[in-house]
């Protein structure tokens, strides 16, 4: 399992496109990925758990990934969210 | 009765949240929609100022901008309803929220209320796009979408 502290940099944080193109990038991933912010995990392949996050620009989330390719998946999930 | 092979699909009958002409989602401006990428479902051009709930369920999700609201059916159907289109813009300006993320709703229970005018003066148009998040999951079929002057807005087949 490898665990990350990343910064949103999406102008509108991780709210409806980013949202989008994260489930979907998920969906792809063979690795199980969860997201956390102040104590509460939800799965990334769920959109509405991610919006229920409220996730702002310049905010740090926690990401979970755990599976045969959490080190490339990670490298994925972390290109996308560092994305202006 | 675990009857897995077997299993018929559950009808739900979504209804119009707000009463109005039904849009195809391809048609709305709006990328994430017209590409179905927060999932499938359809949109509506409003009439009224009122978004109710379109099924019996309980509320998931309220974002702090009020222009949307998340609810999930008994049977475990998510559903987005997004008043206007790009309407996170107005951080909350001209939507009033009668409901808390948790509470429990009925089907007609008023949800949102919307000040068209207000939108419409901040250049935002009021198409109101109702999505399936959990279509895959869930295996949701839409299996017909309710005509301009009915109540139904779509009729699905749940058979997850």
């Amino acid at each position: 399992m490898l665990k990350e502290i990343i910064r949103v940099n999406g102008k509108d944080g991780l709210h409806a496109r980013p949202a989008a193109e994260f489930v979907q990038l998920c969906k792809r991933l063979k690795s199980d990925v969860k997201l956390e912010k102040n104590g509460t995990v939800v799965p990334g392949k769920s959109i509405i758990g991610i919006m229920s996050l409220g996730i702002a620009k310049g905010e740090d989330v926690t990401i979970i990934v755990e599976g045969g390719d959490e080190g490339e998946a990670l490298n994925v999930i972390m290109e996308l969210l560092n994305k202006e | 009765m675990l009857n897995i092979l077997g299993k018929k699909a559950e009808k739900l009958i979504i209804y119009k949240p707000v009463k109005g002409k039904v849009i195809d989602l391809s048609e709305v401006p709006d990328a994430v929609f017209s590409e179905r990428l927060m999932g499938d479902g359809a949109a509506i051009e409003p009439e009224g100022n009122e978004v109710a709930a379109p099924c019996d369920g309980k509320v998931l999700l309220v974002p702090k901008t009020l222009h949307a609201i998340a609810l999930e059916a008994e049977n475990g159907v998510e559903l987005l309803i997004h008043i206007g289109i790009d309407t996170v813009e107005l951080g909350g300006q001209g939507f009033t929220c009668h409901v808390n993320a948790g509470d429990p709703v009925r089907r007609g229970d008023k949800l949102i209320s919307f000040d068209r005018e207000a939108i419409g003066r901040e250049g935002k148009a009021l198409t109101t796009p109702i999505v399936i998040t959990n279509a895959e999951e869930k295996n949701i079929e839409i299996v017909k979408l309710g005509t301009d002057n009915s109540d139904v807005l779509m009729e699905l087949a749940v058979k997850g």
